[in-house]
């Protein structure tokens, strides 16, 4: 009773951050999400960009995580990926798309990347559905 | 000089407590609610039953009971969105359950027992802080916080008085806004301007103070919880990012978590805890209008 009065608690919480730390090294979940203990230390998923396209020379659109005019069921579908994306949680989130519009329908995940030297903004691709670069590429 | 409280001041002071984590709760769940929103009514209606404890009958925040109900609330937010939930509901979850097992220990255990999951909880949160950002390129390079101290992200309320460096940090701003609505196949990139002189320095510099502080408040807490420096540190995080960046359901959080670590002869840094941590909940409401 003393251990779980006084220390459980936060033997429980260790083993949600050691696991949050694990996915975030590994699996590529925002380190700001899911337990929030990397908090700051990196680019918070409001910095994450979903451009999405449908059909044959459609103009691509935006969806980021906070976008409120964003209601459509792509983003609905996909919208759990700019918080932890990578290219199979993007292909099964497409998945449970209408087939004729997942076949239309083509997703990049980017993040913005800055360099403080030179200061250049740019973007660095995360993760896209179908694919055209190679898996190395993220 | 410390002066031990009698039993009815520490009582009292128990009720102080419970009753600003209970505040802290009420206004994490109302703006999670809000932003998300999650069955608003529902638990709007909860969330000031949750209050009118405190006016209706303050002992009752000294039973487990109402800390298993916010426990719950705050498990059904972490259920329902995943990867929404920012980390201070995590962290009132964590207090919420050490609350309520501490409140169901021998009166004459309590105090001891809040004090030590607070202790712990401190431990674990600021020990994994450090270590993401340790490992993390993108803190370790500066490329970060260098980005948003281009853009003005740190510090709102001060801005306005760094003239020259408010007004690269807007234009920049404006810049990112309109890189960020190009597609990414004809807009590569784009160049910000630096808001101070030696700025990939200052940038490094800032990550490693932030590492140097939340790994000096880890040491602390780990290895002299009951030491007033351990809690000055603590206070001095929470106004500096109070200052830096308004993450006031944290900072609420953090205080209060700080406040239930204190020893009941530390009645004036309880006391600063405990302002400030219901001053910044009652800034998370003041947001919700």
């Amino acid at each position: 009773m003393f251990f779980l009065r006084n220390y459980s608690v936060a033997t429980v919480m260790a083993l949600v951050a050691a696991t949050q730390l694990f996915v975030v090294q590994t699996q590529g979940l925002v380190s700001w999400r899911a337990g929030g203990f990397g908090m700051y230390a990196s680019f918070h998923p409001r910095h994450h960009e979903a451009w999405v396209t449908t059909g044959d020379g459609g103009e691509p659109v935006r969806y980021t995580k906070y976008d409120a005019a964003a209601d459509c069921e792509v983003y609905r579908a996909i919208r759990h990926c700019l918080t932890w994306p990578s290219n199979l949680r993007l292909d099964e989130a497409l998945l449970g798309l209408p087939e004729e519009l997942r076949q239309a329908t083509r997703v990049r995940i980017y993040r913005l990347n800055f360099d403080p030297s030179s200061g250049v903004l740019s973007r660095k691709l995360l993760a896209e559905s179908p694919r055209t670069a190679p898996s190395g590429a993220r | 000089m410390h002066v031990d409280p009698s039993n009815d001041d520490r009582a009292r002071e128990d009720r102080a407590l419970l009753s600003t984590l209970l505040v802290t709760a009420a206004a994490a769940l109302c703006y999670f609610f809000t932003s998300y929103r999650m069955g608003e009514d529902a638990q709007t209606v909860g969330v000031i039953a949750l209050l009118s404890l405190l006016v209706v009958q303050p002992r009752w925040t000294c039973s487990p009971w109402p800390w298993v109900v916010v426990l719950s609330s705050l498990l059904w937010t972490l259920v329902g969105r995943p990867l929404d939930v920012p980390n201070h509901h995590f962290m009132l979850t964590y207090v919420s359950a050490a609350v309520a097992l501490s409140l169901g220990a021998r009166p004459a255990l309590r105090a001891e027992t809040l004090q030590r999951n607070a202790r712990w909880l401190l431990v674990v949160l600021m020990g994994f802080a450090t270590v993401h950002k340790v490992v993390s390129p993108t803190f370790r390079d500066g490329s970060y916080l260098g980005y948003e101290i281009a853009r003005g992200g740190f510090g709102d309320p001060v801005m306005p008085l760094l003239g020259s460096v408010g007004q690269v940090s807007a234009e920049n701003d404006r810049r990112i806004v309109g890189f960020r609505a190009r597609d990414p196949a004809s807009a590569e990139s784009v160049t910000l301007d630096p808001p101070v002189p030696f700025f990939p320095e200052v940038a490094v510099g800032f990550a490693v103070l932030i590492l140097a502080i939340e790994a000096l408040i880890f040491a602390g807490f780990l290895l002299a919880p009951r030491h007033a420096v351990s809690h000055l540190l603590l206070i001095s995080f929470a106004t500096t990012l109070a200052v830096l960046r308004q993450e006031f359901t944290f900072i609420s959080v953090i205080s209060a978590i700080g406040m239930m670590a204190c020893t009941p002869q530390q009645r004036g840094i309880r006391l600063a805890y405990g302002v400030f941590s219901v001053l910044c909940a009652a800034a998370v409401l003041k947001t919700l209008g």
